[in-house]
């Protein structure tokens, strides 16, 4: 750094960028440890559901949702550009346009688990099906937490190019819970 | 390596340090080398396996003895021969890549020469020569073996086996981890719930040991043990038919 | 930060403000809310016995409870909420100590003091452990207290192996050497630390749970049947494991970011390197950690089948899990403690780390290869065997760099001018030590020697030789070369020397025979030993005691010395290092103006005419 910015310690952008960042890293491995342990139970089982009586859940609400979880990043990637500009409306109503595609789609899941038929102590089955959705919902909810507080500091005009560097930091972790999804959109629903 | 260096001008003194220690590592390793070869300190080897082992510990130490020994007498030596006398600083060096060269070739080769004779030892211990000359399935649970000869139809609470016979063991576990290990045969393996693992092993020596549990498996993990028996062929088909001829 | 002298605060104040009591309370209401809540919960799904449910789910909401109560979640609720935060007076003094203060240096001296706390409480439960295994068919203790009392011990230990250099050296020293001042994430700093406690709690209070007897790898099927302090035990990792990573991150980023200008890479001191190193081994590979746990946890309480043969599940999938990360976990341990020892020998021989920049490159090479050898704790696991041979060439592989730490100490120390100070004797018995456990190390890399080894003590005297060797010896090394500088008095340096002399003694006599008893074939995790390795395991017993006697040499010194030795001068040992560049202890301001970043290793004078300059 600069001799000039050496003063200026507390909080800068890039700080929040590179954390999150960091954190997503560790992130990738708690899921991919979950996900190769589906991966290995799956391939040591005969039959994929093991039994007849479980099924996996029907696929056009599923990828409903997926579409639903998708447009949440886009409309993040241009709340983060709204911030950017300065731009205060927009910045809202895109924070909150995600927020609310976020809430949705855990709602919808709530529902599509409600009619699922077998729980998470239905063997291998249940066990990884709901551990993988459990902690991925987990994170969305963190995620729309601090989605949440970000909408709140744009409301009160908090949240602008001046500190833009949270927006961005949010994007980041934002997208990531997305492509996890997408993953396990794949692996777990379509596979 | 643009490590800084000092003009390289050789001292004599530097040299005379370099030959002490080289003279007393070598005379050092030289003679825990000879008394690991010679000292007995092993268990008894009872299989053709320990042999292997043994033969590959045997090894890993003759090679470890002089690594060790270098970083001890260097170590000894420098606190000992360069104690500061004054308040002075030691001389600028920073590194010398001809040294740091040989020293990661040396370490390189040597680790790539202990791994492939580690891989043929493993071969020899773990793949068997030829079919078994006996199967015993070997049934665990806490905190006691049952063996049983499916083709001799017995069971037994002892381990007989044959010397000089390769013998199969198909292990399971009817509860948590376990882990069979004959310490005089140098055989051990994991038990685990839901899976039959077989290990093989060709006793050698006639003689009364211990197979013992070696993977904490609750609070009688300690006393998880039985009794093994070796014995010529001829005394084990008499031990078999005499088994036989009680159950009917 | 300007503080405002605190009075004492009033009772109330105790309550309103944020705090140890407000901490204390709330982390206390948080577990009945979660304990509640969790009962509540399992008897509407018709659980049997909703109560390690309850601790589960208390234990969570009392660690959110217990930083809400100290105040550590006050700035981000703040922002959150786009709330002016009014800064409350910071804590002065001694206060700063027990308060969530965010100073780098307050939180590394939480963090040494705690885990020396831990250590000595492990220690003691090593002890017991001891003391029961004095002779053969010993009825000191039950069965259920000894696996308890040898699972405390080790997990307890590996919780300060992970924290007291990292968390302790590492805070206090990072952000001075780079010329920072102060972390990254100061707050999560301070969180970092704090929710340690309830974890230290937790594990420590298992026995009363009744405990937990599957030592501290709690491999399944045992581990999902054992009493409720197998579930402490989960918590307390899981916990243990999230700080490592918020702590990682701090790292990472505040040597990326905060650098002085000047610091390049190249001048960075090489305990940086392997802090750094550190960091981004934990936050690769910690998750698989949490995942094995989280799994394990879920088999427990909510019926899922991840390692039950009977319904699909497998046990050795929690081995594979838990041990990627759990190997490169040892390097966690030992590369700090390589950091200090490299960083220490070159002020105290007054001659340049050798090799500095190799060094620094082979604790990469060991980030990169330690990731990718844990298959050679599952030799006779019953893992598929084809991966008996790649697992065990890369596992020798990784004593090429860790020779280089060698090679760079060895150089270093060789045509010194050495200082046989107590800094100095911890780091030759590092290097004494360690050898001895880096090459026991290859006999269990080896699959034909590993297959007799496992198991046995043969593997419990090469990790002591690693970890009590290497990172206790380095954390020794370390808190006497930087206790003028953290406390601003010198230690008794006579004191000191004693410390070293009956620890490295009673180390040693206490593990050398412990290879012997392995090779005899004495298991690990036993509770009794045949008649005939009686005598070893006496003589084990009593140096072990021997052990806890220099340890208490130490603590006395520590103690007595930072509370009326002489003031250290800023420099006491004429380093070139920037943290030597503040006074001592350093102001709360590390650095008011950027220092001036020179080279670390600069010794060297000039030599006299013909002086030796080649090895």
């Amino acid at each position: 750094m600069s001799a000039a910015a050496y003063g200026a310690h507390a909080a800068e952008p890039s700080h929040a960028r590179t954390g999150v960042l960091l954190f997503i890293v560790s992130e990738v491995t708690l899921f991919g440890a979950f996900f190769a342990s589906y991966f290995v139970l799956r391939g040591a089982s005969a039959a994929w559901p093991p039994t007849p009586d479980l099924h996996r859940p029907d696929l056009p609400l599923v990828a409903l949702n997926t579409l639903v979880l998708l447009s949440s990043s886009v409309t993040m990637q241009r709340a983060v550009a709204a911030v950017a500009r300065g731009d205060r409306a927009s910045s809202s109503r895109l924070l909150g346009a995600t927020l609310g595609l976020g809430l949705t789609f855990l709602l919808v899941q709530a529902f599509e688990f409600s009619r699922n038929g077998f729980g998470i102590g239905d063997g291998v089955f249940g066990s990884t099906f709901y551990t993988l959705t459990g902690f991925h919902g987990a994170h969305v909810s963190a995620g729309l937490l601090a989605i949440g507080a970000l909408l709140r500091r744009a409301n009160l005009g908090l949240l602008g190019a001046a500190n833009a560097g949270a927006a961005e930091a949010v994007s980041y972790y934002w997208h990531f819970v997305d492509v996890v999804w997408l993953v396990l959109f794949t692996t777990v629903y379509v596979l | 390596m643009p490590d800084g260096d000092g003009p390289i001008t050789r001292d004599t003194s530097a040299r005379r340090h370099a030959l002490i220690v080289g003279l007393v590592w070598a005379a050092l390793s030289a003679a825990l080398v000879a008394l690991a070869l010679n000292v007995p300190f092993q268990l008894t080897a009872a299989s053709r396996e320990a042999r292997v082992i043994d033969n590959a510990f045997l090894t890993l130490l003759v090679v470890s003895i002089p690594v060790f020994v270098l970083v001890e007498v260097v170590v000894v030596y420098s606190a000992l021969r360069f104690r500061a006398t004054a308040d002075e600083d030691g001389p600028p060096i920073a590194g010398r890549p001809a040294i740091s060269v040989a020293w990661v070739a040396t370490t390189t080769a040597m680790v790539l020469g202990l791994a492939a004779f580690g891989w043929a030892g493993m071969n020899e211990v773990l793949h068997a020569q030829h079919p078994p000359d006996l199967v015993v399935r070997v049934v665990s649970k806490q905190f006691g073996w049952t063996f049983e000869y499916p083709s001799l139809g017995v069971s037994s609470a002892t381990l007989r086996v044959p010397k000089d016979r390769l013998v199969r063991f198909e292990m399971t576990s009817s509860d948590v981890l376990h882990s069979f290990w004959i310490p005089e045969f140098r055989v051990k393996q994991d038990v685990v719930p839901g899976r039959t693992i077989a290990v093989t092993a060709t006793a050698t020596q006639v003689g009364s040991y211990g197979v013992v549990c070696a993977e904490l498996c609750g609070l009688g993990h300690t006393f998880m043990r039985a009794p093994v028996e070796v014995m010529d062929q001829v005394a084990f088909d008499a031990w078999a038919t005499a088994v036989k001829a009680e159950s009917r | 930060m300007s503080a405002v002298p605190l009075s004492r605060p009033s009772r109330a104040g105790l309550v309103r403000e944020g705090g140890l009591v407000r901490g204390a309370i709330a982390g206390l209401g948080g577990y009945a809310l979660g304990a509640l809540l969790a009962s509540a919960l399992g008897s509407a799904k018709g659980v049997e016995d909703p109560t390690p449910h309850a601790v589960a789910l208390g234990y969570a909401l009392g660690v959110v409870g217990w930083i809400w109560g100290l105040g550590g979640l006050d700035g981000w609720l703040a922002w959150a909420l786009g709330r002016e935060r009014s800064e409350a007076p910071a804590a002065e003094g001694w206060r700063r100590y027990l308060a969530f203060t965010t100073d780098h240096k307050v939180i590394g001296v939480q963090y040494l003091v705690t885990s020396l706390a831990l250590f000595v409480v492990a220690g003691l439960a090593g002890l017991v452990i001891r003391v029961h295994l004095a002779v053969p068919s010993s009825k000191i203790l039950g069965v259920g207290d000894f696996n308890t009392a040898m699972g405390l011990h080790g997990t307890i230990m590996i919780g300060v192996a992970l924290i007291a250099v990292v968390g302790g050296l590492g805070n206090y020293l990072v952000p001075l050497m780079i010329g920072a001042r102060d972390m990254a994430f100061p707050r999560l700093n301070a969180l970092s630390y704090w929710i340690l406690l309830p974890a230290g709690l937790a594990i420590v209070a298992s026995p009363l749970a009744g405990g937990f007897d599957t030592g501290w790898t709690a491999y399944p099927p045992l581990s999902v049947r054992g009493p409720l302090g197998q579930e402490l035990y989960i918590l307390t990792l899981v916990t243990v494991g999230a700080s490592s990573i918020l702590g990682a991150v701090n790292f990472l980023t505040t040597v990326m970011r905060l650098r002085a200008p000047g610091m390049t890479l190249w001048r960075l001191p090489i305990f940086v390197w392997a802090m750094t190193a550190t960091a981004i081994i934990v936050v690769i590979a910690t998750s698989a950690l949490a995942a094995a746990l989280t799994m394990l946890l879920f088999d427990r309480l909510l019926g899922t089948a991840f390692f039950d043969p009977r319904r699909g599940g497998d046990p050795l999938l929690y081995l594979h899990v838990f041990w990627f990360y759990s190997h490169p976990a040892v390097y966690v341990m030992a590369m700090p403690a390589f950091g200090v020892v490299l960083d220490v020998l070159p002020v105290h021989a007054r001659k340049p780390l050798f090799a500095y920049r190799l060094a620094a490159i082979s604790f990469l090479a060991i980030v990169v290869l330690s990731l990718i050898v844990w298959g050679h704790h599952l030799y006779v696991a019953g893992m598929d065997p084809r991966l008996h041979g790649p697992f065990m060439v890369l596992t020798e592989l990784i004593s090429v760099p860790t020779g280089v730490v060698f090679l760079a100490a060895l150089g270093t120390i060789w045509l010194g001018r050495i200082r046989l100070t107590t800094p100095m004797l911890f780091a030759l018995g590092w290097l004494s030590n360690f050898v001895i456990g880096g090459i026991t190390g290859i006999f269990l890399a080896d699959v034909p020697t590993d297959i007799q080894l496992t198991d046995s003590y043969f593997v419990v005297a090469h990790f002591h030789y690693t970890i009590v060797g290497g990172m206790i010896f380095g954390l020794f090394t370390g808190l006497y070369h930087w206790f003028p500088k953290i406390t601003g008095r010198m230690y008794d340096e006579r004191l000191g020397r004693l410390h070293f002399a009956l620890f490295f003694a009673s180390f040693n006599l206490t593990f050398l025979p412990l290879f012997w008893a392995g090779i005899h074939g004495m298991r690990r995790r036993v509770a009794d030993y045949p008649p005939e390795l009686a005598g070893v395991n006496l003589f084990v017993t009593v140096a072990a005691f021997a052990m806890a006697i220099a340890t208490a040499v130490f603590l006395w010194n520590a103690v007595r010395s930072w509370a009326r030795g002489p003031r250290a001068a800023a420099d006491p040992w004429r380093a070139h290092t920037l943290e030597w560049r503040t006074s001592s202890p350093p102001p709360s301001v590390n650095f008011p103006t950027p220092p001036a970043v020179g080279a670390p290793y600069g010794y060297g004078a000039r030599p006299p005419a013909g002086e030796a300059a080649g090895k």
